[in-house]
């Protein structure tokens, strides 16, 4: 059993669809994304905001919050245990111990109230049965390892304490309390500050290759991609319309959406003040979607007659490179 | 070139008081501790630094929005910091804000129309309902949105059109600086390139000079002629735009530069990485501001604050071991 486990991939997602019932029509926010994720692989999900990347996100923890929202079809493999079947007791017990998460904002997401080592020690303690000095020790072990300065202090210390950077690195301590094998990251530095952000990405990447942890990567800023990611996928209104390498998709881009980002890009290295290319317009309304490909209007290379009238469905090639353009086949 | 903005020792210091228990604590914030600025015409000055480094408030204390502790602003040869009532209003037309937030600078009761003539309104640059309509549609045509807008509000329209009303308000007197506060930072990637590029469409047909505040360093190397780094404070080095990303000098804009994730996998560098955060700007280290982050810093650092020197022509850098 122990090994046939590890031959399947770490997570398996397939034509996950997340739809949300509000006044103003059904939200489509998630479109049919399939992807999967290696053990100790980072895969970066980019995409504008409204492109279904964080509710794609809630949706693997079972989040979504319903009503509104629910999730439709697909599954949702992880080690081959289809997380959609469990029960909402068992779902309970994989959050935290197996797939842990990171959130945007540091400064919401802990409790003000309570101590920081309480914090985590409440993390600990939901999936481990310790004493409470082995918790403690625990705690100040992680504190240790997301290198926060003298973390027998911080224990005792409450979120308001501290600064963002240090309080995402204890958020970071919560996440990997439990060892999970897949680690979601929702935006884990966008709060950030460069300098800090720079640090935060090196603490998560050293603690991920030490556990071998699986990550999922949601992010908009595609040089925090190009910097720690192994595969990409790009999101636009709740589809991935490109999947690859990082070297695939920063330097052989096939859908219009990725050339049209990378393009946008103010360059640090150029020398030359060159005009940015900009993509027109603005991403749909999810809950009034165009008949035919969702980026038709904006596209510069649209072709008159199919991207308006039918979807794409979508083309991998002999590389593994995945697009949903019309361009490139159907 | 003669300044048209000219900005000398400037400081804007705030009084908080800290419960500490039962005892309240007086405490002096030195958001901006001595600065000094010029912006020419037609000229694009960047500012840059981290959160809290005061970059927001050197643009609000010139625009007068925050009244200054020290120093002197001098508006083409004018002193403006001690200008009051109707001189003040008058000379605030040549300067515009643009602000960070879409969502928060507009309105939500006011039309488009009315919110993006309201300048002119206010500063009786137009005589009648007609005049002021005409003037909305026509702004509305410069930044790139349709006329018949004007009569719509702004909650109809996303984050990258806004941001053009709050540009079409702020270029609505003609003003010959803007201070753009993060203009783009709350925008989608996709909608940055637009409103960069309508902001340098403007500069080259009316040629407004900008002081573009920014913590975003690829966006500063676009857009900007030249660049002042702040940090804590005070600005730590100052240069062309090429010069400073080209050759940084400081140890703390090239830590900078060196976080900043580049959008090339093959370009994976070797960082240097700041260790702690940036120190409060209540308990300021004495001597070098940065030494308490610098991987350089000696014994002489914690004594003697480095000045700005000009090491090469134009290149400013406040670091004892700049040359090094």
């Amino acid at each position: 059993m122990k090994a046939s486990r590890n031959l399947l991939p770490l997570l398996e997602v397939n034509s996950l669809q997340t739809e949300f019932k509000t006044q103003g029509g059904l939200v489509r926010a998630v479109r049919g994304v399939s992807f999967s994720v290696e053990r100790g692989e980072t895969v970066g999900v980019v995409g504008e905001s409204g492109s279904g990347k964080s509710v794609t996100a809630l949706s693997l923890m079972r989040l979504i919050p319903t009503p509104p929202g629910y999730i439709k079809a697909g599954s949702i493999l992880l080690e081959g245990q289809d997380l959609l079947s469990l029960s909402p007791r068992e779902m309970q017990k994989v959050r935290g111990s197996q797939i842990a998460m990171v959130f945007q904002d540091p400064f919401t997401s802990l409790n003000p109230t309570m101590k920081l080592g309480e914090q985590v020690a409440e993390a600990i303690r939901l999936h481990n049965s310790l004493s409470k000095a082995e918790v403690t020790e625990r705690v100040i072990n992680l504190f240790e390892a997301v290198r926060l300065p003298s973390p027998e202090i911080r224990y005792h210390q409450y979120p308001h304490e501290i600064s963002g950077g240090q309080r995402q690195r204890v958020m970071i301590g919560i996440a990997f309390a439990c060892n999970p094998k897949l680690l979601i990251a929702d935006e884990p530095t966008t709060a950030l500050d460069v300098t800090v952000q720079a640090q935060v990405l090196s603490l998560m990447k050293r603690l991920q290759t030490e556990h071998n942890t699986g990550t999922l990567l949601i992010t908009h800023d595609l040089g925090v991609v190009a910097e720690v990611c192994d595969r990409v996928l790009v999101m636009y209104a709740g589809q991935v319309v490109e999947s690859g390498t990082v070297q695939q998709i920063f330097q052989a881009p096939k859908h219009p959406y990725t050339q049209g980002l990378l393009a946008s890009l103010p360059q640090i290295q150029a020398d030359s003040r060159q005009r940015l290319v900009s993509i027109p317009g603005q991403p749909p309304d999810l809950a009034h979607l165009p008949k035919g490909c969702a980026f038709y209007e904006r596209c510069p290379k649209r072709i008159l007659d199919i991207c308006s009238q039918k979807e794409p469905e979508g083309t991998t090639f002999d590389t593994g490179q995945t697009v949903r353009c019309f361009l490139h086949g159907s | 070139m003669t300044a048209l903005l000219k900005v000398k020792g400037l400081k804007k210091h705030f009084r908080v008081v800290r419960q500490n228990g039962f005892r309240a604590i007086r405490e002096t914030v030195h958001a901006v501790d001595g600065v000094d600025l010029e912006i020419g015409m037609g000229e694009t000055l960047g500012v840059v630094g981290e959160s809290g480094c005061g970059k927001s408030t050197v643009g609000r204390t010139i625009l007068r929005l925050l009244e200054p502790t020290e120093g002197t602003v001098l508006w083409q040869g004018e002193r403006l910091d001690t200008l009051r009532g109707e001189a003040l209003r008058h000379i605030r037309r040549d300067i515009g804000i643009v602000f960070q937030d879409p969502f928060a600078a507009l309105d939500p009761r006011m039309l488009v129309g009315d919110i993006i003539t309201e300048p002119l309104k206010a500063h009786k640059m137009v005589t009648s309902r007609t005049e002021r309509q005409e003037k909305a549609r026509e702004l509305l045509t410069t930044v790139g949105l349709r006329p018949e807008f004007a009569s719509r509000y702004p909650h109809e329209f996303s984050g990258g059109q806004r941001q053009r009303i709050g540009i079409a308000r702020a270029i609505s007197t003609n003003p010959k600086l803007l201070v753009l506060d993060e203009p783009i930072s709350a925008l989608d990637i996709s909608i940055r390139a637009q409103i960069l590029n309508l902001l340098e469409d403007l500069q080259t047909e009316r040629g407004i000079s900008y002081l573009f505040i920014a913590h975003d360093l690829s966006v500063v190397r676009h857009i900007c002629h030249r660049v002042a780094v702040m940090y804590l404070g005070v600005i730590v080095e100052q240069a062309s735009s090429d010069t400073l990303f080209g050759s940084p000098l400081h140890p703390y804009t090239q830590a900078l530069l060196s976080a900043v994730p580049v959008a090339d996998p093959v370009i994976r560098k070797e960082r240097v990485l700041l260790e702690g955060d940036v120190p409060s700007p209540v308990h300021i280290p004495s001597g070098c501001r940065f030494r308490t982050r610098c991987p350089l810093a000696q014994e002489r650092c914690a004594q003697e604050t480095p000045l700005l020197r000009e090491l090469d022509s134009e290149h400013w850098v406040a670091c004892h071991f700049a040359e090094k």
